[in-house]
């Protein structure tokens, strides 16, 4: 049965596709690594609730309060794929690298797809209140210094075995931390995309013209 | 009544002597239940709520608690770290009101030991030495309080609670409890089993072991079953009450139905009873109420020999192939592998024969001109970090051992100790406090004996005098020695006789690396597999040998089917049914570009071998290799192939530069690499796998790379760099957060090393940012990078 998290769209436009195809060898190779992502990934998540006003974070930039507008709670959430994903991809990258590259991007989709429907689920618990789509540390207006805080908030060293070290990178690497606001009434859709993204001056799509595809 | 006893008259020894122990219950949910609201901070409780805590410590000693632990859980110099009070205070303050709660009964204070809420190697950056360090600092001020005992609780990861244990055993006398938090499929989340813990923990030598929270005590028990046929020391468990609701976070079991799930538990031999969140007084004051009727029939401990890692659990009651090849012996690439700092190399070595068949690896690193020990520890951390199977550590070098031992995450086989008196008494300590298994060689002061008989009384010396350390019999296992057929015919059957007379006689397992018999021959591989089998025949059950050798590795499996070990010859057939018949395609029609290009590594390997026998290396490499990748990389930059295209193209040459190596090797003449170049992910810097792909990229075409790795201090690099006199370092950082690291980096090494060019790659670099950092070269990509080596080392 085909794992719901596989994303072949997204793993591609990950390995820098942009819309072509790729060769029947390297198709082979994608399919393999997605099995050996689906085996290896233990995909877990945590999530709590805080009054907007004791939140933890800083969430006091505008961007911010335009993305929370209306909430009166947030959520707090972190996922992770686990450390089987990085010890996977350590080892591929010692003795095979085509692997490894392809293996990363695969579970970059991964991870995207399993917090698609963590904030899918978490919709259906809190309804019949409104979630808006979730906001990580490093987007404009949220510090990526947030990053500690939010884990520690969590408890999710202990909970999920997610930590960030003191560059306030995700470990293991294949995990998605955010910030979710909920509200009693309906959030208009703001736009995702590029402008909210701390890495569009330095993207390599953007370089080319194209997007990632958040 | 309890409280009416008299204090101090018993310990920890003591109290064992009981069927049953009585631990607590969950603090958090009492002190909730207390008026303790989540804006309090639970490990600030002692100084914000002391009489609370004590009220809650009295319950559990009036429910029958024959130990409480102090309320010291999350008291890590961290929680704690630029707070009003340190934990050092928390500690002495959560003793304190513990021992008044106690005051006046014969009920023991635990220091509750939590998990440093940090990520240790190698999925996080907190090592095991800085874990070691911080634990000892927490069990220091745990005795210096007055605790009676160290109860390290909830952990998930076996490598910190081995940290946290060494650290106790080290630094204070006091008795130590360890407990791991198991998820339904029996495991930590990081992977950790029951058996793996179990066995990890009892050779330590801890005084307790096994499981609290995470879950109710009806799905703990498989766990606590698995444990409990592991160890022969007294079994902890301390259950959640049930598992909290979803919504309301209320916990679903009450006491008297936690009553009766535990009962079956005690039944088997639990003898550390009590719980974890969500019970409460009234639930342990229903164990003790079991306590006193129920019988405990401890099941069956399983005696098999054994050896593990973190996550693989390996008996040793059938032939287990011991891999050989991490040693520098005789292998001059390897020894280069080591002088250059080559783990990659080191570790494919490691991951190439587990895929063989290797169920454990031997890790010898000795060298005569490098630190042998810093090595060791070194190769044993990234070997741990890519494989998970059992590690046997080998080197004359008792302080090299103990070195490899302490960072090893697992119950290791220690390679080896022998018949002289010297060996004995440095080796056999080191087997004793690491709870190691020990290979012994049936040699002494004397020399290696001629007759078996003689070689059977050394290894029977060998065992007497580890059991009189304690050391457990199962954990020694007897290499009788194999010698060079061609030169001492008659000795092979004198090393066969005493494999039998071990293993019949002592009842031992025995070890026998098998390739020295061949030397001096030709056709040695059918020498081996031939005194293989018949070594087998005599009870042989770890084979040292190298498992890249199909053919060896098919005696261990074939004997297995014969033996009537392999049942219904599963794995065999497994091993063996889908073996891929040989490519149709003929290689006469194949180029070696057209193999580059599109990934055909065999035939790549196959084509350069032809090559080599009419061109020279140079010539190959120059006129075949280096073009065929340049179309490649020529592709790549116009965008018709792809990264993933790029990275198979380079990697079917790497298969090629292997062949042309291992030729010029066996000539002893030497490839003069095109430049040598440090790269490195800098420092905070976690994420490698941009660096991964430049390496692969610059090393297939042709240059010499030295990959430190990620996260690497800048002192590292300045002082390779300087050592080595490199000429080029590739700097790579994927965050904003490291680019300071990045700029530091290179202003370092301009100043140690002004005649040395720093190229700098990474997702959040431009340009322009290169420039104002101080880099020579900005790469946009990995073919970039090896296009800046090229017009730099001018090839």
């Amino acid at each position: 049965m085909k794992d719901r998290y596989i994303d072949r769209t997204l793993e591609l436009c990950y390995l820098g596709y942009r819309g072509n195809e790729p060769t029947a060898e390297i198709v082979r190779l994608i399919g393999e690594c997605e099995e050996l992502i689906s085996r290896n990934a233990k995909p877990r998540y945590i999530s709590k609730e805080f009054a907007v006003d004791a939140c933890p974070l800083d969430i006091s930039s505008e961007r911010l309060k335009g993305h929370l507008t209306g909430c009166g709670s947030v959520i707090l959430f972190a996922a992770t794929l686990g450390a089987g994903i990085d010890a996977l991809i350590r080892r591929l990258s010692v003795t095979d690298m085509t692997r490894a590259i392809i293996c990363d991007a695969c579970a970059g989709a991964y991870i995207e797809r399993y917090c698609d429907e963590v904030s899918e689920e978490l919709a259906e618990k809190y309804s019949p209140r409104y979630l808006t789509w979730r906001y990580a540390p490093g987007y404009e207006g949220f510090d990526i210094s947030e990053q500690k805080k939010l884990i520690e908030a969590l408890g999710a060293v202990n909970k999920i075995g997610l930590c960030a070290n003191e560059s306030f990178m995700l470990m293991p690497q294949k995990s998605i931390t955010g910030i979710i606001g909920v509200s009693d009434s309906k959030i208009e859709k703001t736009r995702r995309g590029c402008a909210f993204c701390n890495m569009k001056d330095s993207c390599a799509f953007r370089k080319e013209g194209s997007h990632c595809g958040f | 009544m309890h409280s009416e006893r008299k204090a101090h008259t018993v310990d920890f020894k003591t109290l064992l002597k009981k069927d049953y122990i009585l631990l607590d219950g969950g603090f958090g949910t009492e002190l909730i239940k207390r008026g303790f609201t989540a804006e309090d901070r639970a490990e600030l409780s002692c100084f914000t709520h002391p009489e609370l805590v004590k009220d809650i410590h009295r319950s559990y000693i009036e429910a029958g608690s024959n130990i409480i632990y102090a309320n010291t859980f999350n008291a890590t110099p961290f929680k704690f770290e630029g707070g009003e009070h340190t934990f050092e205070e928390a500690i002495s303050e959560g003793i304190r009101i513990a021992k008044q709660a106690a005051e006046g009964t014969d009920v023991l204070v635990g220091l509750d030991v939590s998990p440093l809420g940090k990520l240790l190697e190698p999925t996080g950056d907190f090592t095991f030495e800085e874990a070691y360090e911080a634990f000892g600092k927490i069990v220091r001020a745990g005795e210096k309080a007055g605790a009676d005992l160290i109860g390290l609780e909830t952990f998930s990861d076996i490598y910190e609670l081995r940290a946290a244990v060494l650290a106790a055993k080290d630094f204070t006398s006091l008795p130590v409890l360890a407990s791991l938090t198991f998820e339904e499929n029996g495991r930590t989340f990081t992977g950790c089993s029951g058996e793996c813990a179990a066995r990890i923990l009892q050779s330590l030598g801890v005084d307790a072991i096994g499981v609290n929270c995470g879950l109710g005590p009806d799905l703990l028990l498989p766990v606590v079953k698995e444990i409990l046929q592991n160890t022969t020391l007294p079994v902890i468990v301390k259950p959640n009450a049930g598992l909290p609701d979803p919504v309301t976070g209320k916990f679903g079991i009450d006491a008297s139905q936690f009553g009766s799930l535990m009962e079956p538990i005690m039944k088997m031999g639990a003898k550390l009873i009590g719980g974890c969140c969500g019970t409460a007084p009234e639930y342990i004051a229903k164990l003790r109420e079991l306590s006193e009727k129920v019988k405990p029939e401890r099941i069956e401990y399983d005696s098999a020999p054994c050896v593990c890692s973190g996550s693989t659990f390996v008996r040793i009651s059938e032939p287990r192939i011991i891999g050989e090849r991490i040693n520098p012996t005789g292998k001059k690439l390897f020894k280069e592998a080591l002088r250059n700092g080559d783990i990659n190399y080191i570790l494919r070595q490691a991951i190439e024969q587990v895929s063989a068949g290797a169920d454990i690896l031997d890790i010898n690193v000795g060298l005569p001109d490098i630190d042998e020990k810093e090595m060791m520890v070194k190769i044993v951390k990234a070997v741990q970090s890519v494989t998970d199977v059992p590690l046997q550590l080998d080197s004359t070098n008792p302080e090299v051992l103990e070195a490899g031992l302490r960072v090893y995450n697992g119950k290791a086989i220690i390679n080896s100790v022998n018949g002289e008196e010297a060996s004995l008494s440095a080796i056999l300590p080191l087997v004793k406090k690491y709870g190691a298994a020990v290979v012994g060689l049936t040699l002494d002061e004397n020399g290696i004996p001629k007759k078996a008989q003689e070689r059977f009384e050394i290894a029977k010396k060998i065992l007497s005098r580890a059991q009189a350390l304690g050391i457990p019999k199962e954990d020694i296992f007897i290499d009788c020695l194999t010698l060079t057929a061609s030169v001492e015919q008659d000795a092979v059957k004198e090393t066969l006789l005493a494999v039998k007379m071990v293993t019949e006689n002592l009842g031992l397992k025995t070890v026998l690396g098998v390739s020295n018999i061949s030397f001096g021959l030709p056709n040695r591989e059918l020498i081996n597999h031939t005194f293989l089998t018949m070594a087998l025949q005599n009870g042989l059950t770890l084979p040292i040998i190298n498992p890249n050798i199909a053919s060896m590795v098919g005696v261990v499996r074939a004997y297995k089917v014969l033996s009537g070990i392999d049942r219904s010859s599963a794995k065999f057939v497994e091993a063996y049914n889908n073996a891929v018949p040989a490519q149709a395609v003929a290689s006469k029609e194949i180029t070696l570009e057209y193999a580059i290009s599109t990934g055909l590594k065999d035939d790549a390997k196959k084509i350069t071998s032809e090559l080599l026998q009419t061109l020279e290396a140079e010539e190959v490499i120059n006129t075949r290799l280096i073009p065929a990748l340049d179309v490649i990389g020529t592709q790549f930059e116009s965008g018709k192939i792809f990264l993933p295209q790029l990275i198979l193209s380079a990697d079917t040459a790497g298969v090629c530069f292997d062949v042309i190596k291992a030729k010029l090797q066996s000539e002893r003449k030497q490839q003069e690499p095109k430049g040598s170049i440090i790269i490195a992910t800098v420092k905070g810097d976690i994420h490698d796998i941009g660096k991964n792909i430049v390496r692969t990229v610059l090393e297939n075409y042709g240059f010499e790379v030295l990959d430190l790795g990620k996260d690497v201090p800048e002192e590292v690099i300045v002082k390779e760099a300087v050592e080595r006199d490199i000429k080029l370092v590739g700097l790579s950082a994927l965050m904003t957060t490291t680019l300071g690291a990045m700029e530091n980096t290179i202003k370092l090494l301009k100043q140690a090393k002004p005649d040395c060019a720093v190229m700098v790659g990474g997702a959040v670099l431009t340009e322009d940012y290169a420039e104002k950092i101080g880099a020579d070269f900005y790469a946009k990509d990995a073919k970039a990078s090896a296009d800046i080596a090229k017009k730099y080392f001018g090839v």
